[in-house]
């Protein structure tokens, strides 16, 4: 029978370690395995073989590590390694006579990826693609992707696997005790993104021994319907006499299989520290068995890695990143302003959001590419799961590919060209999807039109292989004031695809009150109504308190929350901020904005702007009370009187500051306060960049407008900000010695292309000497500098 | 393993006056000290490997590196074996770090230092550990803690050490294309073992005093600085070594 038949069914097992087969051998520590199937090709048959006498049915390739990263250390190519390992396999396979399956292995590339390291998305895909192109090519039965810590790295090389071959893809990660990887992976959230890549095996492996890893292990099988994959280290490893080794037996080991075989466990081997007797004994006792049947908890999760929300519940969807509506959130956009973007998703996690909506739609920018963007940014600093707002296709599939996790996507609706431009990629990431009760002739006006669209919906996802958990059908709220009757066929609708399409539900809740008084009443009570008729996912603005409120009422009361709990806890939460909301410290009506600044009172600085504003106009409030203020902050530093951290502090104030000032010109189109545009990045290969946001916040205080163009930034990016901006200032940051490098190439790409653009250059490394070296128009010791030297090109 | 984070470490690390009077930044500094030791998930490993001298530099046995240049052969000049080991405090925090330069840069310098402050504490302990085992073998001490890029010890060799020591599999620890140690809190270290004290005079302290460079001297630590920064890259330019307040290794 094939592999792929028997999966699932019959145990399939695995071989054991190689790497540390190898160290026994005489590998040096820090030496490149891979190497040895050209070198040592006999001695790597020979391991395999004996795995295969053992009694193992799936031979991995002895190419853990080798990607073109991993590579360039030594001097052959992937493919050379990749053809001449499984080579190897199979000649151990044809010579020892068993028809078994050969793996291509495929481990960590070695680099952290974005947002934690450098290396980007596309990056690791391209690494991984190579590895598969060549192991198709060379006949590899089967993927094997193993020992991945991070999420976007198995994604990474999950969908390489799949967009090159039509091989069947095993994927493990590697897992502490806690249940967590390196990354802060969970393993529910693993399973939510690995089912739905569409893998055909998935499970842990390396870490720890059988017996740590049991429980773990016993989760994926309660609620993963793939079959499960162990592959544990033998014990953890101990140091005798210097050398490295593993002390459990082949017996005590075994122990903990044997019960997770009875759980349901389908496929077995062994990683580090195991050998042909490890195997041995475990084809003994389990070769050809039956894969014992198992009941899996049926969940409908969204995930990011370390986060999931389970649809089934009520879950709140913030609303707020959305520019419908919003002057300063639509400028922003525009302006690439991501902080911005990013601060609104802070407070609405704050406020208790479980997911956020993600919506960039405006004419004027390319929602693609910011799409992905704010997505990546996103997800740099927050665990939240996010829900893709869009109605273009294109945007919604490629922020799919790049969003970590299982994503909402929101929406598609009844038109036929909707659902056939938008499911396949839905399908394909494993998303869930929003569907609207609308079609071409627009909302019917019944409850019963509503739902002939939801099931129409339902079906056509079926069609595509979307299972029902993973529908949110939104029956859509209309207006009390102009269509009164509707708002009741709204709820209808709600529980009739609820109950009989057995789907999740949404709404957006606010629109019901459009144009009556007192609207918060109106949404409260309509929230309360259409939670009674199971509303899963109100969309909603999470600092409204009232509202959040009506939710976790609503959940007691519809008998959700039991016992109450997360209701009282929540009221016993909101009931201390109101208590310990930061103390006012200077109550003193009296005390000026420059004192204010000078002691980096932030959360003063806002009130008092407002207040002179209702006197003078924002320029004078620049001039009169913000840059002497800042000189005299500036001053006492520059004195040793007070430190950076007090330098910043104050920055930060007068950005409070700043932030009214600018609101109030945009309300009434007073003069510009900016002196001039900045570009400023840390160059490619840093991702340490506290440096370079303080002489941001800094130069922002002095009224520069900044274009942040963030961490690790490529060349062409930034050529193209000081291109498109046409700014006369460019500020570069470089931490590391090895990534000046990158700074005086991106120098050089500005030159050629905007020669009059003044190039300011800083960082840890970095000293007057090395500025000129590398031909930077100026060095900035610190951010005071920085401003310095702003001032003289702008005055220029 | 419990993490110290002390108050007057992180002001260092700040650059600040030792008794900070602000009670704006007292407040983050508590804040962020109490949530780095939350979110610290630190991890590390060490081991033992015998030494030889030849042409090329350093060999250190059973591995493939050979440490080169001047600095790591005066470190180990009294050692015959020595300890590689690599730490980190996990990538929760740079994800924090990352989310408070968002939120505010002040907070996310305060927290940078506190975990900065927490990484080094780590280490002592992992050195101290490695004291202990040392001088349990019958030798008479330690070195101090030799990272790549000190002196004219390349940091071309951090993916190799991570490699020996397996620590992107053990403690998820990597290093990138341009050998950044990734969680950016991580550190890699030599430490020599000294098998019998053999006093070297610490010929620097006096040229210390005559090249120039004689401001601060009571601030100064010279003797400090003669073991740990007078092989550095930055030694003339360090703002501050002047000061009298050290980076990295501690004062």
């Amino acid at each position: 029978m094939e592999l792929k038949d028997r999966l699932g069914k019959e145990i399939i097992i695995f071989d054991g370690a190689m790497g540390t087969v190898l160290q026994q051998r005489g590998l040096k520590a820090g030496d490149v395995p891979e190497k040895l199937n050209i070198e040592k090709s006999e001695e790597i048959v020979e391991i395999h073989k004996s795995y295969l006498n053992a009694g193992s049915e799936i031979l991995t390739t002895n190419t853990f590590g080798a990607n073109a990263l991993k590579m360039e250390e030594i001097d052959y190519s992937v493919e050379e390694v990749i053809s001449a390992a499984v080579e190897n396999a199979r000649k151990a396979v044809v010579e020892s006579g068993n028809d078994v399956a050969v793996a291509l292995d495929m481990g960590p590339l070695g680099e952290l990826l974005e947002p934690m390291g450098s290396l980007s998305f596309d990056e690791a895909y391209d690494l991984y693609q190579q590895q598969v192109l060549v192991g198709v090519e060379y006949g590899a039965d089967l993927i094997h992707i193993e020992t991945i810590a991070d999420l976007y790295e198995a994604r990474a090389a999950v969908l390489a696997a799949k967009e090159n071959s039509n091989l069947p893809v095993f994927c493990t990660l590697t897992f502490e005790e806690d249940g967590r990887t390196f990354t802060g992976g969970s393993i529910r959230s693993m399973i939510s993104v690995l089912e739905g890549l569409g893998v055909d095996g998935i499970g842990l492996n390396c870490s720890l021994g059988p017996e740590k890893l049991e429980p773990l292990v016993e989760e994926v099988l309660k609620y993963s319907e793939k079959p499960v994959i162990l592959q544990a280290n033998a014990g953890l490893p101990v140091v005798e006499n210097g050398e490295t080794v593993f002390k459990i037996s082949p017996e005590e080991y075994f122990q903990p299989l044997a019960r997770l075989y009875e759980k349901g466990l389908a496929v077995v081997g062994g990683c580090c520290g195991t050998n042909e007797d490890f195997i041995s004994l475990i084809a003994e006792n389990l070769k050809n068995k039956k894969v014992r049947e198992r009941e899996v908890t049926k969940e409908s999760l969204v995930c990011s890695p370390s986060q999931y929300v389970d649809l089934n519940g009520v879950n709140i969807v913030g609303e707020k990143i959305n520019p419908t509506g919003k002057t300063a959130f639509k400028e922003a956009l525009r302006n690439s302003d991501l902080d911005h973007i990013l601060k609104v998703a802070v407070e609405e996690v704050d406020a208790g959001a479980d997911i956020l909506d993600v919506n960039l739609g405006l004419p004027d920018i390319e929602e693609k590419e910011m799409m992905v963007k704010v997505i990546k940014e996103l997800q740099g600093i927050l665990d939240i799961p996010l829900q893709i707002d869009s109605s273009d296709p294109e945007v919604i599939e490629e922020a799919l590919r790049y969003y970590n996790g299982t994503a909402i996507v929101n929406s598609v609706n009844g038109e036929a060209e909707v659902l056939e431009k938008t499911l396949p990629a839905v399908k394909k990431y494993g998303a869930a999807v929003i569907g609207l009760t609308m079609d071409d002739d627009g909302i019917p006006t019944t409850a019963e039109g509503r739902f002939a669209i939801a099931e129409r919906i339902v079906n056509k996802a079926a069609e595509h292989g979307i299972s029902r958990d993973k529908i949110i059908i939104d029956c859509l709220t209309l207006t009390a004031s102009a269509q009164q009757e509707g708002v009741r066929e709204t709820l209808k609708a709600l529980k009739m695809v609820k109950e009989n399409l057995g789907v999740k539900t949404t709404l957006g809740v606010s629109n019901v009150s459009f144009g009556l008084p007192a609207r918060p009443i109106l949404n409260r009570t309509f929230l309360s109504m259409a939670l009674y008729q199971g509303l899963n996912l109100p969309i909603i603005d999470p600092s409204d308190e009232e509202m959040m409120a009506a939710v976790k009422a609503a959940a007691v009361l519809n008998n959700i929350d039991q016992g109450a709990a997360e209701y009282i806890e929540y009221m016993a939460e909101a009931k201390n901020e109101t208590e310990s909301a930061e103390p006012e410290e200077d109550q003193n009506n009296e005390s000026d904005l420059q004192t204010v600044i000078v002691r980096g009172l932030k959360s003063e600085a806002a009130r008092l702007t407002k207040n002179i504003l209702k006197e003078k106009e924002a320029l004078e409030v620049v001039n009169q009370y913000l840059i002497p203020a800042l000189d005299i902050v500036g001053e006492r530093y520059d004195k040793g009187e007070i430190f950076l951290p007090q330098l910043v502090q104050a920055a930060e104030t007068v950005k409070e500051a700043f932030t009214v000032l600018k609101e109030e010109m945009a309300r009434t189109g007073g003069r510009d306060i900016t002196k001039g545009k900045i570009v400023i990045a840390t160059v490619k290969g840093d991702v340490h960049d506290i440096g370079k946001n303080i002489v941001k916040t800094v130069l922002e205080n002095y009224g520069y407008q900044i274009i942040d163009l963030g961490r690790n930034v490529n060349i062409k990016e930034v050529v193209k900000a000081v291109q498109e901006n046409e700014v006369k200032l460019l500020g570069l940051s470089a931490l590391m010695t090895t990534t000046v490098k990158n700074m005086e190439k991106t120098i050089n790409a500005v030159r050629e292309t905007v020669p009059e653009c003044k190039i300011m250059v800083g960082g840890a490394v970095l000293t007057a000497n090395y500025a000129d070296m590398i031909e930077a128009d100026f060095y900035a010791r610190d951010a005071k500098e920085a401003v310095e030297i702003a001032k003289k090109t702008f005055t220029e | 393993m419990d993490l110290e984070i002390d108050r007057t470490e992180v002001l260092r690390y700040l650059q600040t006056s030792k008794d900070l009077e602000d009670d704006n930044i007292n407040r983050l500094l508590e804040e962020a000290t109490a949530e780095v030791k939350d979110l610290v998930n630190f991890r590390y490993l060490y081991q033992k490997f015998p030494i030889e001298m030849n042409k090329e530099g350093i060999k250190v046995r059973g591995t493939t590196l050979t440490l080169k240049g001047k600095s790591i052969k005066k470190h180990l000049s009294n050692s015959k074996e020595i300890y590689i080991m690599a730490a980190t405090l996990g990538a929760q925090v740079d994800k924090k770090i990352s989310y408070y330069e968002k939120i505010s840069v002040t907070k996310s310098m305060i927290f940078d230092a506190c975990a900065t402050t927490a990484i080094e504490d780590g280490c002592d302990q992992v050195e101290a550990e490695i004291r202990e085992e040392v001088l349990a073998a019958g030798n008479e001490d330690i070195t101090f803690r030799y990272s790549p890029g000190y002196g004219d010890l390349g940091i071309d060799i951090q993916k190799e050490i991570l490699r020996i020591l397996k620590a992107p599999k053990k403690i998820g620890l990597t290093a990138s294309k341009y050998n950044m140690l990734l969680p950016t809190k991580s550190v890699t270290a030599i430490i020599g073992v000294i098998a019998e004290e053999n006093e070297t005079t610490p010929e620097v302290e006096e040229n210390l005093a005559t090249d120039g460079e004689a401001e601060n001297l009571e601030e100064r630590n010279l003797e400090f600085e003669s073991r740990h920064c007078q092989n550095c890259l930055l030694y003339k330019d360090c703002e501050l070594r002047r000061k009298g307040s050290y980076c990295g290794a501690k004062g």
